[in-house]
């Protein structure tokens, strides 16, 4: 039994067994992959942590204004006014942040932005990673990695913890918390193209979904216009407040100062001419629109609390509202650390007392749905079925949306459900079965995509990223946020205030 | 194009015996890709790790066509050799199953000796350059190259490799530290930085370029500043460093015969010990019975390391003092 469970080892998740673990509470981390080896590595991005109080308002006002106006103004707020300390708390854990003589430096990331988005050259996300692993490893923080959590234990109300399975053994378990932290990513493999990883299969979103959490924001999902072509390489908007330019579907340095782009960017360049063979200092590098941010996710308040008590949410898979409509370049991994860094905290401070009945039966009836799943064909079809719903995805409920096309997305994921149902993993071993991962992957990207689609059907008209071709104006009237629970007869989408200044 | 994917599932690495699958793909398609194609629709059970697929995540290391590499930065059309890609595990941990290795005893805790977390040391604000060695061993993803490289790990797989020791370099190097002299010490260890035979693969084989070897030369020097003398806590180590001093200082040059004596204990327990070895090289005329002499210039040699005692002696009484 722990204090808190965090599902997810990329930065919000171990943010937030770090902020537990300070708090007092014991703390235990169960990742996919080794934290290490999460999603958060590839983040080129900065963060935005302007230096001035001046800066970090204007900061919270142009997050709100990109959000287009449903964002909270609480969490809006707390986030951008917070942005320096927690850069700086980083630091001090030991992130190796640029500097300017001795000040920790601020890059812009638009070619006409302020400059206010602290990095560690074109390694931010694989430097904080680092560091807040590092100081896990320090604090003693138990890591479960090659876990899968397959489902939420919530008993009389309340989450006591997850159900997880072992990835090298097959060994289905329950891990009894007082509080679970969800931190698991976002959902970007039910869409293609795309900027995911392996896994990012929205198992954070689809676990809460199916405990009966609300989700919210859902209809957004955010476009990298700078992915690199055929590839899932988002590049990082560093570069474009480096001189860098999008012309006519390729990044080009044109008149970047070659040497900075040099220094600053040594793994970019070479990611870039491994993955696409082009030599950016020389040439331009083709890039595409792809499906990179879920801005929504397990509705949670600003301290990341869900609908439901004991279960909290940080990281891409949290929607706290904190990006709104549309997220601004260097708001996402700077949201990543503040929902960890709360949720964690918030967690270890609740406590349940109550006891409860733990995961065990529970883990009982998993097991028997893994045997079961073992058991029947899967393979190719499951795989066919998985690249269906990202093309269809993309299609009807991507950069642009219709009723017609929501619609009849929604039947279609609807049906496919029933067609998985009837596979399973394709093959019975117990050791390390891709088949029965890629199975269960398949069930979450489905959840993940109905609570997507419905919201973005509910949603009449045009408002950040969302963009309907048959609503193709904002409107003031739905200023308001999407809250969608999942009920026997489909997805059930609500409206709720925005609470946004 | 159509391509054959041939993996270990079972055999040894020098007789492998395969599965095969095959599969019509992109030439332009990833290696990790394609593999995870062919897991996806024909076989579910087929053991190999991999996530992000853009060259961060270092979980995709893998043997193709008798080269190691993380298999994301490579494509199928270059690696491919007659339409046949043919996978097997890497050399540095044993297999836990077909081409999966066993990343957690053989890599991560090994890193996890050195990554215990920055302990500050109130030390003021830090200028830029003093943590460009941290951002430089930042750059690391853990891939393993190096350790698939490494020639002391292919003969003691307990050595904990240039990967963990590129932990130690990066705490070994931030001003921020107040533990630095601590896990020097550890890392001075058996199985640390005096193990490194530096025999470059490291450097060679680090897709990145961040020269694991250079870094572990900095961190002995490093040890050295700090007060941790050579093969501190080895004492196997510390005899060879020691007679390989002595040899240079007393003749100019290495005596191979003392010193390999002298590492494994002296006269008798080293003669007992080299005996076999020692007669197999005579045999093959790869040391000869003539004794040792002085190389011309030995005595500008020795002056060297009498000024290095001098400088030595003097700080240390400037220390106490």
């Amino acid at each position: 039994m722990y204090d808190m469970l965090v599902v997810g080892g990329g930065i919000a998740g171990l943010r937030a067994a770090l902020a537990a673990k300070a708090a007092g509470a014991s703390a235990a981390l169960l990742a996919q992959s080794h934290p290490a080896r999460s999603y958060s590595v590839t983040v080129q991005d900065g963060i935005n942590a302007p230096e001035s109080a001046e800066g970090r308002r204007a900061l919270a006002q142009e997050t709100a204004a990109k959000g287009a106006g449903i964002s909270p103004a609480a969490v809006v707020e707390s986030v951008c006014y917070d942005a320096a300390n927690l850069v700086v708390e980083l630091d001090r854990f030991g992130a190796p942040f640029n500097r300017n003589g001795s000040v920790i430096a601020r890059a812009r990331v638009s070619p006409d932005g302020a400059p206010r988005a602290a990095y560690v050259n074109d390694i931010t996300g694989l430097a904080l990673t680092q560091t807040l692993y590092e100081q896990a490893v320090g604090a003693g923080i138990p890591v479960y990695d090659e876990w899968i959590a397959v489902s939420l234990v919530v008993n009389d109300g309340q989450c006591e913890g997850v159900v997880a399975l072992q990835l090298a053994t097959g060994l289905v378990q329950a891990f009894d918390a007082k509080a679970v932290v969800l931190a698991a990513g976002g959902a970007r493999r039910a869409y293609e193209p795309s900027t995911a990883s392996l896994h990012c299969s929205g198992s954070g979103v689809a676990l809460a979904y199916r405990a009966g959490a609300a989700l919210v924001d859902m209809e957004f999902a955010q476009y990298c216009p700078l992915t690199l072509q055929g590839r899932r390489l988002a590049l990082s908007p560093l570069l474009l407040g480096a001189g860098a330019a999008m012309e006519n579907g390729s990044v080009r340095l044109n008149g970047a100062d070659k040497a900075e782009i040099e220094s600053r960017f040594p793994d970019t360049l070479h990611r870039v001419k491994a993955l696409s063979g082009v030599d950016l200092l020389q040439d331009a590098a083709p890039v595409q629109p792809a499906m990179h941010r879920l801005l929504g996710g397990v509705d949670v308040t600003a301290q990341g609390e869900s609908s439901i008590p004991g279960l909290y949410a940080a990281g891409e898979c949290a929607g706290n509202g904190f990006h709104g409509a549309e997220g601004l370049d260097g708001n996402f991994l700077l949201v990543s650390v503040a929902s960890g860094k709360s949720a964690g905290a918030a967690a270890a401070a609740y406590g349940n007392a109550s006891g409860g009945a733990g995961g065990g039966a529970q883990a009982a009836e998993e097991r028997e749905a893994v045997e079961a799943a073992l058991s029947r064909p899967g393979g190719a079809p499951v795989a066919a079925l998985r690249e269906e719903l990202a093309s269809l995805m993309h299609a009807n409920a991507g950069a642009s949306r219709s009723a017609a096309g929501l619609t009849s997305a929604l039947q279609r994921i609807s049906s496919m459900r029933a067609e998985r149902a009837q596979l399973g993993a394709g093959s019975a071993a117990k050791d390390y079965n891709f088949g029965l991962v890629q199975y269960m992957e398949l069930g979450w990207l489905l959840d993940a995509a109905e609570a997507m689609a419905a919201s973005a059907l509910k949603r009449k008209e045009s408002r950040g990223v969302h963009t309907r071709t048959d609503y193709p104006k904002q409107d003031p009237a739905q200023a308001s946020r999407l809250r969608v629970t999942m009920s026997a007869d489909g997805p059930k989408v609500e409206k709720h205030p925005a609470e946004a200044s | 194009m159509q391509i054959t994917f041939k993996f270990q599932r079972e055999g040894t690495r020098a007789k492998p015996v395969y599965s095969e699958y095959e599969m019509d793909v992109d030439p332009e398609t990833s290696v990790f890709d394609a593999l995870v194609g062919v897991r996806e629709t024909q076989d579910g059970s087929l053991a190999f790790r991999g996530n992000c697929s853009v060259g961060f995540c270092g979980d995709c290391t893998l043997s193709v066509n008798g080269a190691q590499k993380a298999t994301c930065l490579e494509t199928v059309g270059k690696t491919q050799k007659d339409g046949v890609i043919a996978v097997q595990p890497i050399r540095y941990a044993p297999v836990e199953k077909d081409v999966m290795h066993d990343v957690r005893k053989f890599l991560w805790d090994k890193v996890n000796v050195f990554a215990r977390g920055v302990v500050p040391n109130g030390h003021g604000p830090v200028a830029d350059e003093e943590l460009r060695p941290v951002r430089k061993a930042m750059r690391c993803t853990t891939c393993g190259l190096c350790d698939e490289g490494c020639t002391v790990i292919d003969v003691n797989l307990n050595f904990h490799g240039p990967a963990a020791l590129t932990k130690l370099y990066r705490f070994a190097f931030d001003p921020r530290d107040g533990v630095t002299a601590e896990r020097l010490r550890e890392g001075s260890e058996v199985n640390g930085i005096w193990d490194c035979v530096h025999c470059w693969e490291a450097t060679e084989h680090c897709p990145f370029g961040l020269e694991p070897t250079h870094l572990i030369m900095e961190t002995r020097d490093r040890a050295v500043a700090h007060g941790v003398k050579s093969g501190y806590g080895n004492k196997s180590a510390q005899r060879h460093y020691d007679s390989f001093e002595q040899s240079v200082e007393k003749s100019g040059w290495l005596d191979e015969r003392a010193v390999a004596l002298a590492s494994y204990g002296g006269l008798v327990r080293g003669g007992i010990r080299m005996l076999p070895a020692g007669l197999r090289a005579l045999r093959k005329g790869k040391a000869s019975l003539k004794p040792h002499h002085k190389r011309p210039g030995a005595r500008e040699i020795r002056k060297i390391f009498e000024r290095y005692h001098r400088s030595t002696e003097a700080l240390r009484k400037e220390k106490q003092a």
